[in-house]
């Protein structure tokens, strides 16, 4: 990959429904932003993590927000 | 004439697991076992119940956004892309002649997804997303015959909402790097 380009994650904030883990094959229950800027800068030189505003993981009833997280290494 | 789709079919999976060394492959072939079963045929579906039209945009167009700068001819790896939904998106979102490449470590996704990435020339390949060049490696192996050859060297690498489905995070991540750092990767 050419220095300066992107990696892209875009995943599920943390979230309290643990049945997730079993309704829908979920090995973690969403990431705290702080923590996934953490353990990103300990691979990568950039990181950029925001919430996605406007914008959830729904099912019947329940909502989990979204991140999205721009790593790169200069 | 024979395709991706007939390499994929026929790979024996608990064999591909032992060959990528994981070290759990019974646990991670039973794990892939609930997207086989209730996901795989129905992933868009399902994806649109989830987030509904506008947050499927909305995922869409920040992607896209991010990889915009990306010339023609580029290499893009998305990690863990199932059938392919947000793969064939974002890349018929970005208008361009960019190389797409799918991994997923569910066949039953990657077989669902086939004919919809094959149309927008979107290679699709097994593999774990926390041995991301060793299963290139591996997949490149497979595909030989078909003289089909995925690159060891990404300009951007996607990965939508995979992260929680995977046991080591920093693995994961590492294994993003290894991709990037062409040199050490396959």
């Amino acid at each position: 990959m050419d220095r300066g380009a992107s990696c892209i994650i875009i995943d599920l904030c943390e979230h309290p429904f643990t049945e997730f883990r079993e309704e829908m094959g979920d090995v973690h229950l969403g990431f705290n932003l702080d923590w996934i800027k953490g353990q990103a800068a300990k691979v990568f030189s950039e990181v950029k993590v925001k919430r996605l505003p406007g914008i959830a993981c729904k099912e019947s009833g329940r909502a989990a927000e979204l991140f999205f997280a721009s790593m790169k290494t200069l | 004439m024979e395709k991706i789709k007939d390499i994929i079919l026929e790979i024996d999976m608990k064999r591909f697991l032992k060959e990528l060394r994981v070290s759990n492959p019974e646990t991670l072939e039973e794990a892939t076992k609930y997207f086989s079963e209730k996901e795989a045929s129905t992933r868009s579906k399902i994806l649109r119940g989830y987030f509904g039209e506008e947050g499927i945009n909305t995922i869409i167009e920040t992607t896209a956004k991010e990889l915009t700068s990306l010339q023609e001819g580029s290499n893009i790896l998305d990690i863990g892309a199932g059938t392919g939904f947000f793969t064939i998106a974002i890349k018929r979102r970005l208008g361009k002649e960019l190389n797409f490449y799918a991994m997923d470590v569910t066949k039953a996704m990657l077989l669902a997804g086939f004919k919809d990435m094959e149309k927008d020339r979107i290679v699709p390949f097994l593999g774990l997303a926390e041995q991301i060049k060793e299963s290139i490696k591996l997949s490149n192996l497979y595909y030989e015959r078909l003289k089909v050859r995925i690159p060891s060297i990404y300009q951007g690498i996607l990965s939508i909402l995979t992260l929680h489905h995977c046991e080591d995070i920093i693995r994961y991540l590492r294994a993003y790097i290894l991709s990037w750092i062409g040199e050490q990767a396959v």
